[in-house]
């Protein structure tokens, strides 16, 4: 095996990690060089209409987020990877439903006095083996009111001259929320949770141009999962979900490229279940242009429809069960993102890509009949800029 | 699901094809073939998701996050 195929060896590995699941944890830098990338971004959503509006204000959440990965080769075996994201946010959410005299519903906003910042940093250690590849990723996210410390071990097994992988995973993530302003509110002071998981994963190489990958995934969170901003108070409960949660799924995706045309094209379906109703259905797709070796155009799709939860009520006004919520997320609806990025190799060392995507919901697109539509899905825009230095 | 599942390992048993040769690969590698350009961009996208949406977890160690808001 010459360099030039040793490298096109890494490389394909490092795809088919990166694309086994939708895998975020960090996937090596696929050319092994040390690196640095910053990042920018911005997150906007659209502001609620003040015909649904009961109180509150209608400005929703806008976020900026900064993010710098760095990445170093260790050895031949070791690689080091570090990430940093810092977000700060302000603007209102949804609080509560109410029905008016004529029966529409409206919705109560918190006042549009949030303003919070998350700090996330995430240490993966990657040892890479000839035909395997461990990852060891350690993390910690912390905001004004919440803190989670996450684990994660994930393995990549190589065989039948990489033709095909294995992938495996498991997570840890320990949570404690203090809600903010509790004693005005009367909101509980301080709870926790738990989540549990573990996912594994097959890719096999169709041909000189397609692949293919199937994965399974079980999830189960544990402890205080009730939206604590939604409960209105302890002595008026809004918002009390059942303190266990476990949800499973299976993944597919297959890729395939034109080398004549130089486009290729990605398909991704996602089903997941959980035992609070909500069953979901994403199918996403991806087609990436290169126009020469230094410009390359990726256009994007997601469309995504799930299941209201067993216990979701778009108004809650004297709840005779144990669970409800008016939280939109738990509602049946749909949603449809699309995404443009592009890619620009400024130099050999240097890349610049640029995003931009629009997400749009609504309740007809749900995987059931919603009753009532809550008049708070949230639609928004998400950009931002990267620019990258391999040494 | 379970019709689900039966048709994925159908169309599995049907995919083995003949092993793709290490110096066949160069458009297998094709920077298109990288999903996502950029890693950054998918963990955010990842943690928009899991925020703002109902099917809470995957594969994935939480990012973190109350998810509240």
């Amino acid at each position: 095996m010459n360099q030039e195929q040793q490298k096109q060896l890494a490389k394909l590995s490092s795809f088919v990690s990166s694309l086994l699941l939708g895998q975020t944890a960090l996937a090596e830098n696929s050319d092994g060089k040390p690196s640095v990338t910053l990042r920018h971004s911005q997150y906007s959503e659209s502001n609620m209409k003040a015909a649904e509006l009961a109180q509150g204000d209608t400005d929703r959440y806008d976020i900026k987020i900064s993010q710098l990965n760095v990445f170093v080769p260790i050895n031949g075996d070791w690689q080091l990877n570090v990430n940093h994201l810092a977000e700060s946010m302000s603007g209102a959410s949804p609080w509560f439903n109410v029905e008016d005299t004529n029966g529409d519903v409206l919705v109560a906003m918190s006042g549009a006095t949030i303003f919070e910042q998350r700090r996330d940093t995430q240490v993966e250690a990657i040892q890479l083996k000839q035909d395997l590849t461990n990852r060891f990723l350690l993390g910690y996210s912390t905001e004004d009111d919440y803190q989670a410390r996450y684990v994660k071990w994930r393995q990549t097994f190589y065989f039948n001259q990489k033709n095909n992988s294995l992938d495996y995973s498991i997570h840890y993530s320990d949570d404690a929320i203090e809600p903010t302003q509790h004693a005005f509110y009367s909101r509980v002071i301080q709870e926790s949770k738990d989540t549990k998981g573990f996912s594994i994963a097959w890719s096999n190489l169709l041909s000189k141009v397609s692949l293919w990958d199937l994965g399974f995934f079980y999830t189960q969170s544990n402890g205080f999962l009730t939206d604590p901003y939604k409960q209105f108070d302890l002595a008026t409960p809004l918002d009390a979900r059942p303190d266990k949660r476990s949800a499973y799924g299976i993944e597919a995706g297959a890729s395939r490229h034109w080398p004549e045309s130089k486009v290729s094209l990605h398909g991704r379906y996602r089903y997941y279940q959980d035992d609070w109703s909500v069953k979901s259905h994403t199918l996403s797709g991806d087609l990436a242009i290169e126009f020469n070796e230094y410009w390359m155009i990726t256009f994007s799709a997601r469309a995504y429809s799930q299941s209201e939860a067993e216990f979701y009520q778009t108004v809650v006004s004297n709840p005779q069960t144990d669970y409800f919520s008016m939280d939109y997320r738990l509602s049946s609806y749909g949603s449809m993102a699309l995404a443009v990025e592009a890619r620009w190799k400024v130099t050999s060392n240097v890349f610049l890509v640029t995003n931009i995507q629009n997400y749009q919901s609504q309740a007809e697109w749900g995987a059931s009949s919603a009753q009532t539509a809550h008049p708070a899905l949230v639609n928004f825009s998400l950009w931002g800029v990267e620019l990258e230095y391999r040494f | 699901m379970r019709f689900l599942v039966v048709g994925i390992v159908l169309v599995m048993s049907g995919c083995q094809s003949a092993p793709v040769a290490v110096w066949e690969r160069q458009y297998l590698s094709a920077d298109g073939m990288n999903r996502p350009v950029s890693i950054l961009s998918r963990q955010l996208n990842t943690h928009v998701y899991f925020s703002k949406e109902g099917s809470y977890g995957s594969s994935q160690a939480s990012a973190g996050g109350c998810g509240c808001n």
